[in-house]
């Protein structure tokens, strides 16, 4: 099944600041994430983070993992790698991402700095986690993520917003422009 | 010397009218009349620059400009500058340049740049604006009113981002590639492909890939594959085309 992370973009001109996303697929398992570091930085400091973020997650990272814990491990393991001092001003403090890893038996999402999760469906979106949910938390790259959140439906593409994001509703409609995913 | 200093304005407008009609005429300076006015009913000033029965004289009106100032207090300056324009079209310029000066960040200046500038509309104001805080929002604004030669003119003559990032942010791909191309021309370090990330998303690559039947020299085709290390295939794929480029 194709698994899509989308990050939403912040308000202002400069949306997607820091914005880093990557996904493989390694027979039954994959990976896909999207998130932001250095969002509050100048756009050159925040796009050269972005990119040693994205360089983490090398062609083999999938091998062998069996499921889709094994996946989350290997992806977090690949972030908590990088070297802080490629990751701007804040070093990580305000590392931003969500998740989505896949298995067999069906999706997972974990992430930090998240402020809101949906289900991103053709027909529009639904909330995945509510209220005061360990998966919302603060940013930054913790030794070990609170968890997994496991979903019952199989969900093609899943799309957060950020811990400081100003609203805590996002609009369906441009929504693949306002996650910075252009035809 | 005033050539309408004996005379009041609440009552002799046609005659003061006329003086300064023939003091045009006889290619005379007209600032001293002007300021003479500015300083005694500047109401009546509004009336002879840009009243229904304005002088349409361009000297009349570049004197004018001098006189902003208090001309922006008897007309909102959106609607002064447009009826400057309108009353001397071969001063357009002029009352372009000190538009900007006064408001740079004013939105009405994007169609007056279209009506002054035309094809060009937009070089004027963002080249003057480059370092002004207004930059990015005047950019962000010609860019969505269509006004792409002037962008590109403010991209290749600034070596700012700005142009290029809201020129693909408002879905013009094409003439996005282009400015950076012309970014990198005049700034190689700019940070223009950072900024189009920032506003487009993190993976440009139509953009990027748009710029490249722009190149026309291989070190700026180097400044491009510096900008993009961190996209390695698209850096690769770069390489190619340097690898068969010819500079002109």
């Amino acid at each position: 099944m194709p698994l899509t992370a989308h990050l939403h973009g912040s308000p202002g001109r400069l949306p997607f600041i820091g914005h880093f996303r990557a996904a493989a697929r390694s027979g039954p398992v994959a990976f896909s994430v999207a998130g932001a570091v250095a969002a509050r930085s100048e756009p050159q400091i925040a796009f050269d983070a972005a990119r040693a973020v994205e360089a983490a997650f090398r062609a083999d990272l999938l091998e062998g993992a069996a499921d889709k814990v094994a996946v989350l491990g290997r992806v977090w393991e690949a972030i908590l790698g990088i070297d802080e001092r490629v990751l701007g001003p804040h070093q990580g403090r305000d590392f931003v991402a969500l998740l989505a890893v896949v298995d067999e038996h069906g999706v997972g999402i974990a992430g930090p700095g998240l402020g809101g999760v949906w289900a991103w469906e053709d027909s529009g979106l639904t909330a995945l986690v509510h209220g005061e949910h360990p998966l919302l938390g603060p940013p930054g790259r913790p030794e070990r993520l609170p968890g997994i959140l496991s979903l019952d439906e199989a969900h093609s593409r899943v799309v957060a917003v950020a811990h400081d994001h100003p609203v805590p509703n996002i609009q369906f409609s441009g929504l693949a422009r306002r996650c910075g995913v252009s035809p | 010397m005033s050539a309408v200093r004996r005379l009041d304005p609440r009552r002799d407008m046609g005659l003061i009218r006329e003086r300064i009609d023939r003091l045009l005429d006889a290619g005379d300076d007209p600032a001293s009349t002007m300021a003479d006015l500015v300083g005694r009913d500047p109401i009546a000033l509004a009336d002879l620059v840009v009243g229904p029965k304005a002088l349409r004289h361009p000297r009349w009106v570049r004197a004018a400009l001098v006189h902003a100032d208090s001309l922006e207090r008897s007309l909102a300056p959106s609607a002064l500058y447009r009826r400057l324009v309108e009353i001397a079209p071969e001063c357009g310029l002029d009352a372009m340049d000190e538009a900007i000066r006064r408001h740079p960040g004013a939105d009405w200046l994007v169609p007056l740049a279209r009506r002054v500038e035309g094809h060009r509309a937009g070089e004027s104001h963002l080249v003057a604006t480059s370092t002004h805080p207004s930059f990015a929002q005047n950019c962000w604004r010609h860019a969505a009113a269509g006004h792409l030669p002037g962008v590109l003119i403010a991209a290749h003559r600034t070596g700012r981002p700005e142009p290029a990032a809201a020129l693909a942010a408002n879905g013009h791909i094409d003439a996005a590639g282009r400015a950076v191309v012309d970014t990198l021309t005049a700034a190689p370090d700019s940070p223009v492909v950072a900024c189009i990330a920032a506003a487009w998303g993190p993976h440009p690559m139509a953009v990027l890939r748009a710029a490249i039947p722009h190149l026309r020299s291989t070190s700026v085709a180097w400044a491009l594959h510096r900008h993009c290390v961190g996209y390695p295939e698209f850096a690769r794929f770069l390489e190619g085309v340097i690898g068969a480029m010819v500079d002109s």
